[in-house]
C-alpha cells in the first residue's frame, strides 16, 4: 500500500478514535447527547462534560501521542539509532525539571513556560556539548548526559521541597495522566505541538539523505548541523508542551515509529508524519480504555499502561521478525 | 578543471595535509596513492568541504553550489538495507529537488543512464541489504554519477571488493573520465592506479611528493623512499 | 605515617565528645512537662489552656499555616517523633497520634465522639478539668435551619467526604446534609463532580501555600466555573487538620457561613 494510502489510513483511524472517545467516561451519556453536547445543545451539565471535560482530553490526548510518535520517529532517523526516542535523550527529563521548578517556586501558571523553557534549554546545551561534531553520537550522549542531570537536579529539588506531599504527588506525575485536561492546555498546548511537528516535518527530506552516513549527506549539500537544530527544537517544543500537560509518558515516542515502520515500510521522511497520527492514535486509545476501565479508586496512569501495552507488542514484532 | 592552493589540513597540534597545491585538468582520471595515515582521505575530505582547512580550492565555497559541482564517495558508505536500490540511486539528484523532493523527467534519466553506467539498473526493485558487498559499491557509486557533476572523489572504492568487482568498478571510473568528468580516486593497490589512471599524486606524510603521469610515478625510487617496499615486493626496513 | 594518624587522633576525638555533649541531651524539664509531636495533639492541648504553663514543646508543624497555636505559644520549641530528637524530651509526658510511641496516644476517628473520648483521655491523665461539656453545649446551641441545604465539601485537589468523615460530621452538626452519599475520603472524577448539584460548594485546605501538580479544584477551567457559579464557604483548614476541639468550631462557622448565604 502507497505511503499516501497509508497517511490516510491511519489519519481516519485518529478521528475515529476520538470520536468514538467522546462516548466513554465515568458518566453514561446517551449516544444523541453526546453530539448534541458537541454543539451544546445538550443540557448545562451534559454540554459542560463533552465539551470542556472529554473533547479537552481527546484533543490533548491527540497532541500529546502526535508530539511523541513524531519526535521519536524524527530522533530515530537522524540518529540512525533504533533506540533513540525523546525520553532516552533527556528532552523529557528537562521539561519535567521545568515543570518540577514552577512548583517549586509556587508559580503554578507557569508550569507549560517552565516545562518549554527548560526542554529547550535542554536542547540548546545538547547542541553545544556536541558542537564539535554534530550528528548522531555527539547528539545522543549529550542528550543521554543532560538527560542524566535534569534527573538528578529535579530528584534533589523534591528532596529539599517543603510540601510534604511533593514525593507522591511527583510519583504520580510520572506516571503519566490526562485526568486534569482541560480546555485551556489544549489552547496552550496544541499550538506549540503542532509547531514542532511542523519543525518535524520539514526536517523529513534530510533524513533521507542521512541515511547514506553524515558525510555523503553533507556533500549533497545537506547541512548536518541545521538538520539537528530543527529537530531539536522541533522535539523540545513537542516534548515540553506534552509533559507540561500529561506528566511524562514514555514509550510511546519509542515503539510506534518501529510498529509503523514494520508495517508501511515507509521511508525516514514520511515516517514522522504516520508516527504523529499513530502515536495520537494510540494515545487516544490507551487514555479511553483507562477512562472505561478505571473505577472510583485510584485511576491507571497512561504513563503506566502505555509501558505495559506498547513492551509486549514490541516484543511480538521483534520475534516475528526474526 | 579543479585547484587546489595550499591546502593544510589541521587536528589540533598535528598536521595532516601539509601544504598542498596542485591542479587536475578536466577528463583526467588521478589516482591519490601513500602510505597509510599520508593525509589521502583527509585531503579528499577537505576539497569536499567536509573538514575545515587552510588555503583555497576552485570550487564554490556555499554548500549547495559545490553539491552540484562534486560528488563524494566516502570510503566506508552505508546504506539503509531496507531501502529499494533505486530509491538510494535517487538520493544523488538531492541537490537538484526542491523542497517538495519530487524527481523531474531530467532527474529521472540521470538516474538511469547512471544506474546503465555502473549496471545496477538490473537492481532496481531489490532492496538494497540483499545485494552483496561488490553489488552494493556499484549502487553508491550510480548514486555519486546520478548528480552528473564535474568532479567526482573517491576515498578507497574498491577496498573489501573481489578483484572482479576492483575492475569492473574501475572500469566504470575509466569510462567516466573518457566522458569528460575529472576523477580524483585514493586508492590504495597501486597496480590499479597505474593500469587506470592518467596521472598519479603521491602523498606522504601529509605533502604531495609526486605528481607524475600514471606509467612514470611509480618509480624503484619512489616505492622505496614513500612506500619502503621493492619492486620485486620485497620490505625495506 | 602513624605518627600523624596518632597525634590527630588525639587532638580529634576529645574534641568530639563535647560536640556530641552540645545537643543537649540531658535537658533541664520540669516535671510534668509536656510535649506534643503532632499538629492533632497541638489542637487538644490548647483546648486545654490550664494546661499552658506545662508545655515544653509544641509539634514541629506548631508555626504552620495549619497550626492554630497562639502568639504567646509560637515561640516554644518544635518536637517531632524522630527517635534522636525526641531523646531531648526523654524526661516529659509526650502526645502523640494513635499508633504513637508517645506517653499518652490519642484515638484516631473521624466523629465527635473522637473528640470527647480524647478529650476526657487527656483530661484524666494529667489533672485537668474536662472542658467536654462546654464544647457539647456549644454544640446543642447551633440553630440548625429548617431545610437543610445539600453540601457539597471539596478541597483542592478535588477530593471530597462523604459519611463517616469528620468533615461530614460537621456538615451534619451544622444542619446541612452532605451530597456525597459514598462513605469515606475520595477522589470523585470531574465528570461525576460536574453533574452533582449542591446548594453549597464548602472548600477548605484551598490556601494551602504548596502549589501541587494535582490542584484540580484551581486549575481544571470547568471544575472552576462551576464552583465560581455556586454559592461558596470556605473554612479555615487549621479547623479541621484531624478530628479534634477544632470540629465545634467548624461547625459554628459553617452555620453562621450557611445562614448569611
Amino acid at each position: 500500500m502507497s505511503t499516501r494510502r497509508w497517511l490516510f489510513l491511519v489519519g481516519s483511524f485518529c478521528v475515529a478514535a476520538g470520536l468514538m472517545s467522546l462516548f466513554i467516561g465515568s458518566t453514561w451519556i446517551a449516544v444523541p447527547d453526546v453530539l448534541k453536547g458537541l454543539t451544546g445543545r445538550a443540557s448545562g451539565p451534559v454540554n459542560t462534560i463533552i465539551q470542556d471535560i472529554r473533547l479537552p482530553r481527546a484533543l490533548l490526548a491527540a497532541l500529546v501521542g502526535a508530539g511523541l510518535g513524531a519526535s521519536g520517529a524524527t530522533l530515530q532517523g537522524f540518529t540512525r539509532n533504533p533506540l533513540a526516542a525523546p525520553g532516552l535523550l533527556g528532552f523529557s527529563a528537562c521539561a519535567a525539571l521545568g515543570a518540577v521548578l514552577a512548583l517549586y517556586f509556587n508559580v503554578p501558571a507557569l508550569i507549560m513556560p517552565a516545562a518549554i523553557g527548560f526542554a529547550l534549554l535542554g536542547a540548546l546545551a545538547m547542541t553545544m556539548f556536541s558542537r564539535r561534531k554534530p550528528g548522531a553520537s555527539g547528539l545522543v550522549l549529550a542528550g543521554i548526559g543532560i538527560g542524566a542531570l535534569a534527573t538528578a537536579i529535579t530528584g534533589l529539588i523534591m528532596n529539599l521541597a517543603p510540601n510534604p506531599w511533593a514525593l507522591s504527588e511527583l510519583v504520580y506525575w510520572l506516571m503519566g495522566s490526562l485526568k486534569n485536561a482541560d480546555r485551556v492546555d489544549v489552547l496552550i498546548a496544541g499550538p506549540l505541538t503542532l509547531a514542532g511537528c511542523i519543525l518535524l516535518f520539514l526536517s523529513g527530506p534530510a533524513l533521507r539523505v542521512l541515511g547514506l552516513g553524515e558525510d555523503t549527506a553533507q556533500s549533497l549539500g545537506i547541512s548536518v548541523g541545521r538538520t539537528q537544530w530543527l529537530i531539536v527544537l522541533g522535539c523540545a517544543l513537542c516534548i515540553g508542551s506534552g509533559v507540561a500537560v500529561a506528566g511524562a509518558i514514555g514509550f510511546v515516542g519509542l515503539f510506534v515509529p518501529h510498529i509503523l515502520r514494520f508495517l508501511t515500510e515507509a521511508d525516514e521522511a514520511w515516517l514522522i508524519p504516520l508516527s504523529a497520527l499513530g502515536g495520537a492514535s494510540f494515545l487516544v486509545v490507551i487514555d479511553s480504555l483507562i477512562r472505561a476501565t478505571s473505577g472510583p479508586g485510584t485511576p491507571l496512569y497512561l504513563g503506566i499502561v502505555t509501558s505495559l501495552i506498547g513492551v509486549p507488542f514490541f516484543l511480538w514484532l521483534a520475534w516475528r521478525q526474526s | 578543471m579543479i585547484d587546489l592552493k595550499n591546502i593544510s589540513v589541521r587536528y589540533g597540534r598535528k598536521t595532516v595535509v601539509d601544504d598542498v597545491s596542485v591542479t587536475a585538468n578536466a577528463g583526467q582520471f588521478i589516482a591519490l596513492v601513500g602510505p597509510n595515515g599520508s593525509g589521502k582521505s583527509s585531503l579528499l575530505k577537505a576539497v569536499a568541504g567536509l573538514l575545515p582547512h587552510d588555503g583555497a580550492t576552485s570550487l564554490p565555497s556555499s554548500r549547495t553550489d559545490r553539491a552540484k559541482q562534486l560528488s563524494y564517495l566516502a570510503q566506508n558508505c552505508t546504506a539503509p538495507d531496507h531501502r529499494n536500490v533505486e530509491e538510494i540511486i535517487a538520493l544523488g539528484r538531492t541537490p537538484f529537488l526542491g523542497p517538495l523532493s519530487k524527481l523531474s523527467e531530467a532527474d529521472q534519466s540521470a538516474i538511469d543512464s547512471a544506474a546503465k553506467a555502473c549496471e545496477t539498473y538490473q537492481y532496481f526493485g531489490r532492496e538494497f541489504g540483499t545485494l552483496s558487498g561488490g553489488e552494493q559499491m556499484r549502487v553508491h557509486l550510480s548514486r555519486a554519477l546520478a548528480t552528473d557533476t564535474p568532479l567526482l572523489l573517491a576515498d578507497e572504492p574498491t577496498t573489501a571488493l573481489d578483484p572482479y568487482y576492483q575492475i569492473s568498478l574501475m572500469n566504470i571510473l575509466r569510462a567516466s573520465a573518457d566522458a569528460g568528468k575529472t576523477l580524483i580516486v585514493a586508492l590504495h593497490d597501486l597496480k590499479l592506479a597505474e593500469r587506470f589512471a592518467d596521472r598519479i599524486w603521491v602523498m606522504q606524510a601529509g605533502r604531495l611528493v609526486a605528481n607524475e603521469p600514471a606509467e612514470k610515478a611509480l618509480s624503484e625510487a619512489m616505492l622505496h623512499d614513500v612506500f619502503r617496499v621493492t619492486l620485486s615486493g620485497e620490505i625495506i626496513d | 605515617m602513624t605518627w600523624i594518624h596518632k597525634s590527630l587522633n588525639s587532638v580529634i576525638f576529645p574534641a568530639l565528645i563535647p560536640l556530641a555533649g552540645c545537643n543537649g541531651i540531658e535537658a533541664e524539664l520540669p516535671r510534668n512537662a509536656i510535649v506534643s509531636t503532632s499538629l492533632c495533639a497541638d489542637g487538644y492541648l490548647h483546648a486545654l489552656p490550664e494546661l499552658e504553663p506545662r508545655l515544653a514543646a509544641l509539634s514541629w508543624q506548631s508555626r504552620s499555616a495549619l497550626s492554630r497555636t497562639p502568639d504567646n505559644l509560637r515561640p516554644l520549641p518544635q518536637a517531632d517523633n524522630d527517635p534522636e530528637r525526641r531523646l531531648k524530651w526523654a524526661g516529659a509526658i509526650e502526645i502523640s497520634n494513635a499508633g504513637g510511641s508517645g506517653d499518652i496516644d490519642l484515638n484516631w476517628g473521624e466523629d465527635f465522639e473522637t473528640v470527647w473520648a480524647n478529650l476526657a483521655l487527656l483530661s484524666s491523665n494529667l489533672d485537668v478539668a474536662d472542658p467536654s461539656g462546654a464544647l457539647k453545649a456549644r454544640l446543642k446551641a447551633i440553630d440548625k435551619p429548617v431545610t437543610a441545604p445539600r453540601i457539597l465539601y471539596i478541597d483542592r485537589s478535588g477530593a471530597s467526604a462523604g459519611p463517616r468523615t469528620f468533615v461530614n460530621a460537621v456538615i451534619e452538626a451544622a444542619g446541612g446534609t452532605n451530597l456525597i452519599q459514598n462513605p469515606g475520603w475520595q477522589s470523585p472524577d470531574t465528570e461525576s463532580l460536574i453533574l452533582l448539584q449542591p446548594d453549597i460548594i464548602l472548600t477548605s485546605f484551598m490556601g494551602s501555600s504548596y502549589a501541587g501538580i494535582n490542584d484540580r479544584t484551581l486549575r481544571h477551567a470547568a471544575l472552576a466555573d462551576k464552583i465560581e457559579a455556586l454559592p461558596r464557604i470556605d473554612l479555615p483548614g487549621s479547623l479541621w487538620p484531624c478530628a479534634g476541639p477544632g470540629l465545634v468550631e467548624a461547625a459554628e462557622q459553617l452555620n453562621q457561613a450557611m445562614a448569611k448565604l
